[in-house]
């Protein structure tokens, strides 16, 4: 494994060449789906922001979490809230859903960070569903039946339905490359390497003097405040919403994970190449009905046995690439 | 007192691994730890280091009462400990393994980089510092080891099996290294089982025995103690031949 040695210079978070890369790279990502249908790249995109914060969380800080569901869906009910039951501006009211996602997660992790491992997982979920029913039993949010979202709230982001469309690319490109430029500056600056080291060895991490602790649960909170941002547009694009929608374990975690872990976890690149496997698949065999989740689970299954770096892992392991350098070499 | 453990318990259960052990070192100091398996060493070292806290007794260290501290206050207070099977970050390289230390050990007036870059100069790890920690060989992992908690720049370090495994020649190699750690000034505390080469740096050796300390003094006095060779007689056939 002499991987490291293959790769350009990183030497600090001042080296700009490192944030082209990952910035280039989303955008072209955007555009070329663009060309071929906005709501299919609004969606790609969205898909992809998740991926690359799902990895954060998995793949670099070793969390891993299967209850993202929860802030998505906060998200969606905290924007529902204050723009069509306080009126407060669209795009303010998307900011909110990510406060409300930075709230939850702020004091949901007092509680979930006691557990480890397998139980975290659990534990997350568990808040997720919670979440979910309290939602269901709330009126004022629409109840198990759902919310619709008022045709003013919408129309702030355009008169019709092509504006629109324009509208939710250009946000969900600006949440794609704001993420994806903001886990280049933390994987590039030392937290990330005490993200990595954590996730190695949280004992002899500790022991170098890192607070486990604060790193790990700040990443969680900026994790849950983006995808809570997500969870707001949303909503704005699909425009009713359910509890159950809304809180899905399938949308908003399974097909993330499925995303990171085809790709490759623990790598930039991997969501990248991860989304694009995903909507193909999806393209090719959704019409197929409840074949389709068991061919995607069969490729899930296949690549863990076979390849458990993800596609980017089997193709940095021969070629040496690496797209986006986060490592630091001796001066 | 640079160290002290003042009437020092820990138990798993029923099963005492520290039972009320005293002792104190001073700054400076190289002092061996050697005891049956099952003894109570690597608990010692991981009361001493805060990833075990006592659950009677007291530590001071500097002056401050660590007792109740975890390993990264401790740390940061000086204490650096290598761990008997390394724990390497495995996705970091080398260099940066040792950055992880360097950088998060809170002295402001070093610049990491150029601290690492003496630390793997000192080990002996130059040449692999851009190499992913999980490729290294054992000699490499322990020296590793070694970087990481010399990385953090500690009053005291505490070294755990540091030369199980290894052969003679790389364990002369390491000795050597521990030497040098010695005479800048680290105090050295060490836990051995290859005696001949803790006896070559250490001035004063500690034997455990069910949790306790059964022994402490001059290594050779030590020893020669009937109590030591009774525990030793039969296991440790290199101790026979020192004497």
């Amino acid at each position: 494994m002499s991987i490291a040695t293959n790769i350009p210079h990183a030497r600090n978070s001042a080296d700009w060449s490192g944030f082209v890369g990952p910035t280039l790279a989303t955008l072209i990502f955007g555009a070329v789906v663009s060309f071929i249908d906005l709501r299919l790249a609004a969606d790609m995109l969205i898909y992809l922001t998740l991926a690359q914060l799902w990895n954060l969380l998995s793949g670099y800080a070793g969390l891993v979490s299967v209850g993202q569901q929860a802030f998505v869906g906060l998200g969606v009910y905290a924007f529902y809230y204050v723009s069509a039951g306080l009126g407060v501006p669209t795009l303010v009211a998307v900011a909110c859903g990510g406060v409300a996602g930075l709230l939850a997660a702020s004091i949901g992790s007092v509680f979930i960070f006691r557990l480890k491992g397998a139980y975290f997982a659990i534990g997350t979920w568990v808040v997720a569903e919670i979440c979910r029913l309290t939602v269901s039993i709330t009126p004022q949010l629409g109840g198990g039946s759902g919310a619709s979202l008022p045709v003013s709230v919408v129309k702030a982001l355009g008169a019709t339905r092509d504006m629109r469309d324009i509208s939710f690319v250009a946000i969900a490109l600006t949440l794609a490359v704001v993420t994806v430029l903001s886990i280049v500056l933390l994987l590039r600056s030392r937290y990330g390497i005490a993200l990595i080291a954590i996730r190695d060895s949280e004992r002899a991490a500790e022991a170098l003097g890192i607070d486990s602790l604060k790193i790990k649960r700040s990443v969680y909170i900026g994790v849950a405040f983006a995808t809570g941002l997500i969870g707001a547009l949303i909503f704005l694009m699909k425009l009713r919403m359910t509890p159950d929608a809304a809180f899905s374990v399938l949308d908003w975690t399974a097909y993330v994970l499925f995303i990171v872990v085809i790709g490759g976890s623990g790598r930039l690149e991997g969501p990248f190449i991860g989304t694009i496997v995903f909507f193909m698949l999806r393209a090719f065999f959704a019409g197929f009905g409840p074949i389709y989740l068991v061919i995607l689970g069969a490729v899930a299954v296949l690549v863990m046995l076979f390849a458990p770096e993800g596609i980017w892992g089997q193709i940095t392991k021969r070629t040496g690439w690496e797209l986006f350098p986060i490592r630091r070499r001796r001066p | 007192m640079f160290l002290e453990l003042n009437s020092v318990s820990k138990s798993f259960g029923a099963i005492p691994v520290a039972d009320n052990i005293s002792f104190s070192v001073g700054a400076g100091e190289a002092v061996g730890i050697i005891g049956p398996n099952g003894a109570g060493k690597t608990s010692l070292f991981n009361l001493i280091s805060g990833d075990l806290l006592p659950s009677a007794g007291r530590i001071e260290f500097l002056g401050n009462d660590v007792t109740i501290l975890g390993s990264r206050r401790r740390s940061h207070l000086g204490i650096a400990r290598t761990y008997q099977v390394p724990l390497p970050f495995t996705g970091l390289s080398v260099f940066e393994n040792v950055l992880v230390g360097a950088m998060f050990s809170g002295g402001g007036d070093v610049v990491p980089e150029d601290h690492c870059l003496d630390v793997l100069a000192k080990t002996g790890l130059i040449h692999r510092a851009d190499a992913l920690a999980g490729s290294l060989s054992l000699l490499d992992r322990k020296r590793l080891e070694l970087a990481r908690a010399l990385s953090t720049r500690p009053r005291v370090i505490l070294l755990d099996e540091i030369a199980g495994g290894l052969t003679e020649a790389e364990c002369l190699q390491l000795v050597s290294l521990i030497r040098t750690i010695h005479a800048s000034g680290t105090t050295v505390i060490w836990i051995e089982h290859i005696v001949h080469a803790l006896l070559s740096v250490v001035q004063r050796l500690i034997v455990l025995d069910r949790g306790r300390v059964v022994a402490d003094g001059d290594p050779h006095e030590v020893m020669r103690s009937p109590q030591v060779r009774e525990i030793y007689l039969g296991m440790e056939p290199d101790a026979e031949d020192l004497v």
